[in-house]
């Protein structure tokens, strides 16, 4: 009966010299052997072929122990907020899912959605921010991209598409047209001049983190925006159809 | 260069700058890991991230009695752990949308062949389906060993089994992979000769 533990280790190399020596030995006339050596040979090296994607990583930790206060514009531009919102709700969804983030008096903390049982409040917060933003933008518009896709498949009311650094005024004007209804159409109007202002304000705020726009928008949520209608069902639609993927 | 435990011992004494050179080293490996074990991108992400915050967290407690890679590790694996359990399912493998010729001429490196190149990348994927379809304890064994290039005694101090249950975990899970790429391959070949490529799915098991 070979013994399959030595073959292992003959296998991986981690044999002492005297047994790697007697394992020869026991090939040399144990064709079993020889034969699965060679075979469990290859399969290791199908194994190599598999190489996991090559996302733009870039952790690093931006605060420690200081408590970080939340970040003016988006206190102060509950506008923005609402705008943002709704155009980022998508990349939320879309791109980023199972993310928890907490603002509060003692910091800003990001999380993954299943930590929710480890909150440890009186923990010093950490801020982990993704690095190149720029790609992590391209990211998003990729999924973006992606979501519209599949969308226009569906048949899904057609939209503009959502290219955040790329859409013009008048684009944004028109995506909000298109999916704000009738009945709204006062707060569409408002919704409009929002977006517009979060245009302008969008080329310095656009640099930031998507962990502190993800933060403004939480923040929200946990507010009392009245969020229209619309842009929520916007928001879930796009939601069901992230989850299909 | 610093070592680890330079740079841990740094990161306790308040230096953040340090902390992110002992990130940027690892979360390339760790990341892989998290991929490998869930099968998923974006959760992989996630669990790597949290993995670097809990590690920072708990930096104080960390004395250096293992290896700050294991002790990493470690967290990642239990991280992972959870999130398998959480979601009751066993891990899916993302499969891409599909062989893009265009792409793989763009990424053609040397003297590779587009059939090489094709072949690797589907080689790839039969592995990917391949580890999906074995018990969790079979896989992670196989990753730490042969992605992580563990030690047995590595891998059991990591996972607290006996070093004989490590090897049983090695031996079976290779043994069983080794059919189903066996399998995977006479059925690329039988496609290949039919003319049509293996069609790509979302492998759920």
């Amino acid at each position: 009966m070979c013994d399959k533990e030595l073959l292992l280790g003959y296998l991986y190399d981690e044999l002492p010299s005297s047994d790697r020596q007697a394992f020869d030995r026991h090939l040399a006339s144990c064709a079993d052997c020889r034969e699965e050596v060679d075979h469990l040979r290859g399969t290791r090296t199908h194994l190599m072929s598999w190489a996991p994607p090559e996302p733009d990583l870039g952790f690093h930790v931006v605060r420690s122990a200081t408590p970080v206060p939340p970040a003016r514009w988006w206190r102060t531009s509950p506008a923005w907020g609402l705008a943002a919102a709704a155009l980022l709700t998508l990349a939320v969804s879309a791109a980023i899912a199972n993310v928890e983030v907490r603002a509060g008096s003692d910091g800003v903390v990001v999380r993954t959605g299943w930590n929710r049982d480890a909150a440890a409040p009186r923990e010093a917060p950490v801020v982990l921010s993704t690095g190149a933003s720029d790609v992590e933008l391209k990211r998003v518009e990729a999924r973006l991209k992606d979501l519209e896709g599949r969308l226009v498949a569906r048949q899904a009311p057609t939209l503009v598409p959502l290219s955040v650094s790329r859409m013009s005024d008048a684009d944004i004007v028109r995506f909000v047209r298109q999916t704000v209804s009738d009945s709204e159409q006062r707060q569409q109007g408002v919704l409009a001049r929002q977006i517009l202002q979060v245009n302008r304000d969008t080329e310095t705020a656009r640099r930031a983190d998507i962990d502190r726009l993800l933060v403004a928008y939480r923040e929200l949520q946990g507010t009392n925006f009245q969020t229209s209608r619309s842009v929520k069902a916007l928001e879930d639609h796009f939601m069901r159809v992230g989850l299909q993927r | 260069m610093m070592s680890d435990e330079e740079l841990v011992a740094r990161s306790r004494g308040g230096d953040q700058d340090s902390f992110n050179q002992l990130v940027l080293r690892w979360e390339r490996p760790i990341y892989a890991l998290a991929y490998r074990v869930i099968g998923r991108e974006e959760e992989a992400r996630d669990v790597a991230q949290e993995t670097f915050l809990r590690a920072f967290r708990a930096l104080g407690g960390f004395k250096g009695q293992a290896k700050f890679s294991s002790w990493l590790y470690r967290i990642t694996l239990n991280l992972c752990r959870d999130w398998i359990r959480r979601e009751r399912r066993t891990p899916i493998v993302q499969a891409p949308e599909g062989v893009d010729l265009v792409e793989l001429a763009g990424e053609a490196v040397g003297t590779e062949s587009i059939d090489e190149l094709v072949s690797r990348k589907e080689l790839g994927r039969a592995v990917a389906k391949a580890m999906a379809l074995l018990p969790d304890e079979q896989r992670t064994a196989i990753i730490l060993k042969e992605y992580h290039g563990l030690t047995f005694q590595e891998i059991a101090d990591l996972l607290d089994c006996p070093l004989s249950t490590v090897k049983t975990r090695l031996y079976q899970g290779l043994t069983v992979l080794r059919r189903h790429l066996q399998q995977a391959d006479v059925e690329s070949a039988r496609a290949r000769s039919a003319g049509t490529l293996d069609p790509v799915i979302d492998t759920r098991v």
